[in-house]
């Protein structure tokens, strides 16, 4: 007996029990299977005897007036209108509006802040190419009436402009010429006292003032130039000294007999043979035939 | 679920207390049971069964007549809220294994529990508390199938239809249901 089957017979025999029947009549119409059928009636039977479990009515009925008590503050909820989501819900939604409306405004002020951007960054790179940090201007050290020099770099025949430093912006001309050039040139400013010096240095000179007042007006001028520098090399030459010799023998070698190398054949020309004449055939001549003889017969 | 059932949900959805009143008053009992067989204490299935129809009235909205019995759903609310009762409890219970319980089970096993006598022997001193925990102890839709079964005397087709199963699978579970009860009745015996 199958599995399925079993438990056909389990509920049909349920259902007997049910109606009143008992488990030995049950079991007693299948005999077959009475050991396995029997314990589990037993405890079907014993579970259709079990009472219902009892409700005590006033249980009941304060389970009731909970529900309804519960009703009706569902029902004032709905009928207030109030959704059924907490009010941080709410406050997050109704906030939705001046989100936007900021997100908006932010837009605005994103193309503003760029706009201002670019502006600025053009005006700082006119500043720059104009007044200074670059090659040719001229750099103030010092600050606050307490400068002490000027730097400048140029290269050789350049003009220094000292129009972006508050000190060289009255010279006159704000120029100061460096050509030729010379590691130890030195420029005289005419209007300011004799010390005040100019040096420059190559390739990126400095032009040095001390003491040099703010409002002064002067005009560089180069005016004594030394004579170009002379070239000398880096290391000493050595000079041509004698120096004595001093010779030890040699150590003889020992003598080897050197055999004459056997002479190289001579080469000797193979003799040239002329070409045979090419061969003519001589004709050959048949010998001729004896002549006939005349044979007459009578 | 029968035409009444859904009328009454629809009216009680629409607001009439009356019906709310009636569903209650239809349910309370099998609600009651459920949960009494779960937890074995009156004054706990109670209280337990009372929280189930708040929670109804709560969510009443969402339930769409015609999908399910109520009664099935009123289970699953039951069900979760007797699991939330003992996850918040941590109620533990640990076999006492003393010698003396040990050679208890050792004399009903080689005692051939399976003949008749011994099982009826073993019948009368099973009280209606050791049947509660033995019910209480089963897996969830074999124990339903008993109370609906033998409690409140349903037919296999309404077992079927509370549980959403076939009658076929309706039996399969009562028969393992009886067989694993019988072997806790067994346990119980030997452990007094």
């Amino acid at each position: 007996m199958n599995e399925k089957m079993f438990e056909m017979i389990v509920d049909r025999c349920v259902a007997r029990l049910a109606e009143g029947e008992t488990v030995a009549d049950c079991v007693a119409d299948y005999p077959e299977i009475a050991e396995r059928l029997r314990p589990l009636l037993e405890v079907a039977a014993h579970l259709e005897e079990m009472p219902m479990s009892v409700v005590r009515r006033e249980a009941k009925r304060a389970g009731q007036a909970r529900m309804l008590a519960a009703w009706h503050r569902e029902r004032q909820n709905k009928g207030t209108g109030k959704l059924a989501v907490s009010s941080v819900e709410v406050d997050r939604y109704t906030e939705r509006k001046p989100l936007l409306k900021r997100l908006e405004v932010s837009k605005q002020m994103n193309y503003v802040m760029r706009l201002a951007g670019g502006l600025a960054l053009g005006f700082v790179i006119v500043w720059i190419v104009i007044f200074g940090g670059g090659p040719d201007g001229a750099i103030l050290n010092g600050s606050g009436g307490q400068e002490t020099s000027v730097s400048a770099t140029a290269t050789v025949g350049q003009e220094v402009p000292a129009t972006g430093t508050p000190i060289l912006a009255t010279l006159v001309p704000p120029l100061a010429t460096v050509t030729p050039w010379n590691p130890s040139a030195t420029a005289t400013m005419t209007s300011v006292p004799p010390s005040t010096t100019m040096t420059m240095t190559p390739m990126r000179p400095t032009v040095t003032r001390t003491p040099f007042p703010p409002e002064m007006t002067a005009t560089a001028t180069l005016t004594s130039l030394p004579p170009p520098p002379t070239w000398t090399p880096a290391l000493p030459v050595p000079t041509e000294t004698a120096i004595p010799a001093t010779f030890t023998p040699m150590v003889p070698s020992p003598t080897t007999t050197t055999q004459p190398l056997p002479q190289p054949p001579t080469w000797t020309p193979t003799p040239t043979m002329e070409p045979l004449p090419p061969i003519t055939p001589t004709p050959t001549m048949e010998p001729l035939p004896p002549p006939a003889t005349a044979t007459s017969t009578p | 679920m029968d035409e009444d059932e859904a009328i009454l949900i629809e009216r009680a959805q629409a607001g009439d207390e009356a019906a709310l009143v009636c569903l209650y008053e239809a349910h309370y009992q099998a609600v009651y049971n459920y949960v009494y067989y779960r937890v074995g204490e009156m004054a706990l299935a109670e209280d337990l069964t009372g929280e189930v129809f708040v929670r109804l009235v709560a969510k009443l909205d969402m339930f769409r007549v015609g999908k399910r019995p109520l009664l099935a759903w009123l289970y699953t609310i039951a069900g979760n809220l007797v699991r939330d009762h003992y996850r918040r409890g941590k109620r533990w219970q640990w076999l006492p294994w003393t010698p003396k319980v040990v050679g208890r089970w050792w004399e009903v096993i080689h005692n051939d529990g399976d003949s008749g006598e011994m099982v009826a022997t073993l019948m009368r001193r099973w009280t209606e508390k050791q049947l509660v925990v033995a019910v209480r102890e089963l897996p969830e839709q074999q124990r339903l199938v008993i109370l609906l079964k033998f409690v409140e005397k349903r037919s296999n087709a309404e077992v079927g239809d509370l549980l959403g199963k076939t009658e076929g699978a309706v039996k399969s579970l009562q028969h393992r249901a009886l067989a694993r009860l019988r072997k806790q009745l067994v346990k119980e015996v030997a452990d007094e």
